[in-house]
């Protein structure tokens, strides 16, 4: 390994921080959003109040699905190419923990997995990953 | 793929950062094609063989 300048480190910093803080925002909005639905909206509330509680996370999980994907459309082949094999592992790591974790909701008195989560924890999978690929590649 | 990206780079003296730049990659590109870790695509191999003034298959080999 060979030492990088300053400039180009505080580059690099300034534009993994900028994505972070994005998708930090994204996933907190989602999260947010789907909390407040399930604290302020219930089978008897009236239907555009149910359709709000549905739409605005799944909005909000649109656009953090659009913005990760012109992030990655950016970026050149090679980070490219770690994404795409980090979002893959990450696929299969949250197939094989969802599945694990049914299991062992049949078979003991644990609590379901909300299936609203599944996206959330498939994005810390995968940022679990690429983390470990950044440290690989350094 | 074998390569010898390193023995370029270090024979004209420049740094994995000063060699991104000049191809328009970044350094944890080039780390991963020296370590072998990662095969460039045909146009990045390209590049590389005409900024080190060769042939493709003079700086990337069969295993």
């Amino acid at each position: 390994m060979e030492s990088e300048s300053q400039a180009s480190i505080t580059k690099r910093r300034t534009r993994a921080l900028r994505q972070f803080g994005a998708e930090f925002v994204l996933a907190g909005a989602f999260v947010a959003a789907v909390l407040w639905g399930h604290e302020t909206v219930d089978h008897n509330s009236p239907a555009y109040l149910r359709g709000i509680a549905i739409l605005l996370p799944v909005f909000v999980l649109t656009l953090w699905w659009f913005f990760y994907s012109a992030h990655i459309k950016g970026l050149e082949e090679f980070k490219q190419t770690v994404a795409t094999r980090s979002i893959a592992i990450a696929c299969a790591a949250t197939l094989w923990v969802t599945t694990a974790w049914g299991l062992v909701t049949i078979y003991t008195d644990a609590q379901a997995l909300p299936l609203v989560m599944v996206a959330p924890l498939a994005s810390l999978i995968y940022m679990i990953i690429r983390a470990i690929f950044a440290l690989r590649y350094r | 793929m074998k390569n010898h990206v390193r023995e370029l780079r270090t024979e004209r003296g420049w740094s994995q950062a000063r060699l991104g730049e000049l191809l328009s990659v970044s350094r944890q590109n080039i780390i991963a094609i020296e370590k072998e870790k990662y095969d460039p695509s045909l146009a990045l191999a390209l590049k590389i063989a005409r900024l080190f003034d060769l042939q493709v298959e003079d700086i990337f080999k069969d295993q």
